[in-house]
This record gives C-alpha cells, sequence and structure tokens, in this order.
C-alpha cells in the first residue's frame, strides 16, 4: 500500500471544507480537523495491517467502507454546525433590527 | 360625452408600469411584514432543537458497541468469541438504532440527524459480516480497532451535532 501522508490529507480535507463553509469555518475547524486526522490514521493502520497479513484484502475492503461511512457521519455534522452558525446569524441579526423595525411600525411586531 | 366604466379604467390603470411596481411594491412589504411576524413568534429555527433522549440513547449504545467489541478482542479464538455466540447483540443492537431512528424522526428538520442514524446502522451490519468472517477466530484485534475507531468517529460526530443544537440554553 503507498504511503499516506496524514498530515497533508488533513489539510487538504480541511481545505476544501473551509472553501465551501467560509465564514463559518471557524465553527467546526478543530472538529473537522480533529475527526480528519483520525479517519486519516486508521486509513494508515488497515494499510499496515494489510501488509503483515494480519488482515485479509476483503476485510480491509470492509475496513474502508466504514471509514467511508465515518467520513459521511462527520461532513453531516460539518453540515449541521454550518446550518447552527447560519441560524444564529440570522437570530442575532434581528435581534440587532428588532428596535428599529418596531419604531418604523410603530408597534412591538418583533 | 363618453362615459366609462369604473371597471375598465381600473383595468387600464392596473396595465400601467407605475401600478405593476406599486403592486410589487406592497406584495414584498407584505411579505416582509408576515416573515417579521412569524420570526417575532420564536427565533429562526433551520434545524431542530436538542433532544436528550438521543442524546442519552447514543451515549448508551456507543458504551454498549465499545464493551462488545473489547470484550470479542479478548475472546477472539475461543468459543464464546465466534459470531455464532454472539448473534443475539447485533439483533439487539438493531432493535436500539430502530428506536433511535423512530426517536429522531418524531422530531422535524431533523434529517441530518437522521442520516447519521442510518450511517451507524450501516458500520454495524459491516462490523456483523466481519465478524460473520472471522469464522472460528471471532473478532481479532486486527479487525476490531479499525472498526471500532469509525464507529466512534459515527458517535462522535452524532453527539457533537445533537450537544451543539442546545444552542447555549
Amino acid at each position: 500500500m503507498p504511503s499516506l501522508d496524514v498530515e497533508q490529507l488533513v489539510s487538504e480535507m480541511a481545505g476544501a471544507a473551509r472553501g465551501v463553509l467560509k465564514s463559518k469555518w471557524p465553527a467546526v475547524q478543530s472538529f473537522a480537523e480533529s475527526e480528519f486526522r483520525k479517519l486519516g490514521e486508521t486509513v494508515l493502520l488497515i494499510g499496515r495491517e494489510v501488509e503483515k497479513d494480519e488482515i485479509s484484502e476483503v476485510e480491509a475492503e470492509s475496513l474502508l467502507d466504514m471509514q467511508k461511512n465515518a467520513m459521511r457521519s462527520v461532513l453531516l455534522t460539518i453540515e449541521g454546525l454550518g446550518i447552527l452558525a447560519a441560524e444564529q446569524a440570522i437570530n442575532a441579526a434581528l435581534e440587532v433590527g428588532k428596535p428599529i423595525i418596531n419604531a418604523a411600525v410603530g408597534f412591538a411586531l418583533l | 360625452m363618453k362615459i366609462r366604466s369604473p371597471m375598465r379604467a381600473q383595468s387600464r390603470w392596473f396595465r400601467t408600469g407605475v401600478a405593476t411596481r406599486e403592486a410589487y411594491r406592497c406584495a414584498w412589504m407584505l411579505g416582509l411584514l408576515v416573515l417579521l411576524a412569524s420570526a417575532s413568534a420564536c427565533k429562526v429555527k433551520l434545524i431542530s432543537d436538542y433532544d436528550e433522549v438521543i442524546d442519552h440513547s447514543a451515549t448508551e449504545l456507543q458504551k454498549r458497541v465499545e464493551g462488545f467489541v473489547h470484550n470479542m478482542e479478548g475472546a477472539a479464538g475461543t468459543p464464546n468469541g465466534t459470531y455464532n455466540a454472539n448473534k443475539a447483540f447485533y439483533d439487539d443492537v438493531r432493535t436500539d438504532i430502530s428506536a433511535l431512528r423512530v426517536r429522531a424522526m418524531a422530531v422535524s428538520n431533523n434529517s441530518l440527524t437522521l442520516q447519521e442514524i442510518d450511517g451507524i446502522e450501516k458500520n454495524i451490519e459491516k462490523l456483523r459480516q466481519l465478524h460473520d468472517m472471522g469464522g472460528a477466530n471471532g473478532l481479532r484485534p486486527a479487525v476490531a480497532e479499525p472498526a471500532l475507531s469509525a464507529l466512534n468517529v459515527q458517535f462522535v460526530a452524532l453527539l457533537k451535532l445533537e450537544l451543539a443544537k442546545k444552542r447555549g440554553e
């Protein structure tokens, strides 16, 4: 199995996620990087076990599928944290706009 | 002098650009008022609320799975560690996951949590297949460790999202 640079993997995956999430990235950065690192290290471990004949290729394939499913879960959580950050921004904006809007309509609309 | 009916005059007035712009402006203002009025009833929520039952059930399930995998690592190569001797565990866990899914389905805006639960179920099935594949060796540490690592990443992901839904309350 070719060698895998976990740090490079983490950095590239984090870079891709940061590009999509933009301003929401700081809210998810530590979680995303730590989980990407764990997954990278596990993939590395699977490769080493195959080389040592500790696990078969069929077992390795199933284990890699499990890591892919785990990666999907991490990405779903990142998406959820991004939505929560957006929700927070909307509510903060509404809160700030509250007195201005209430004054404009002449009653406590918000 | 020709007298126009009020209806005809009104329809002509509506055809003018000024009237169209006016109508758009009114509709926009009305939409904004409806949006603000609904926002005033409660804060905007784009994702479901925190659910204590999901939090606790997922934590319990993680403990069960981790405890089982460690037991199987210790029993690998013995009759007690074979898949056939431990089939009941997988049936029980399937039931637990089903209960978790039903709970999550009962809450609106919860599709991400539901997808995470589906992902855990898929990996439990993979673990079952690996255990079965192990035959008399059962679940060897070389197989069990990366499998458990993936499952734990999923439990962390599920719990991280659930806890974030507390929104600082």
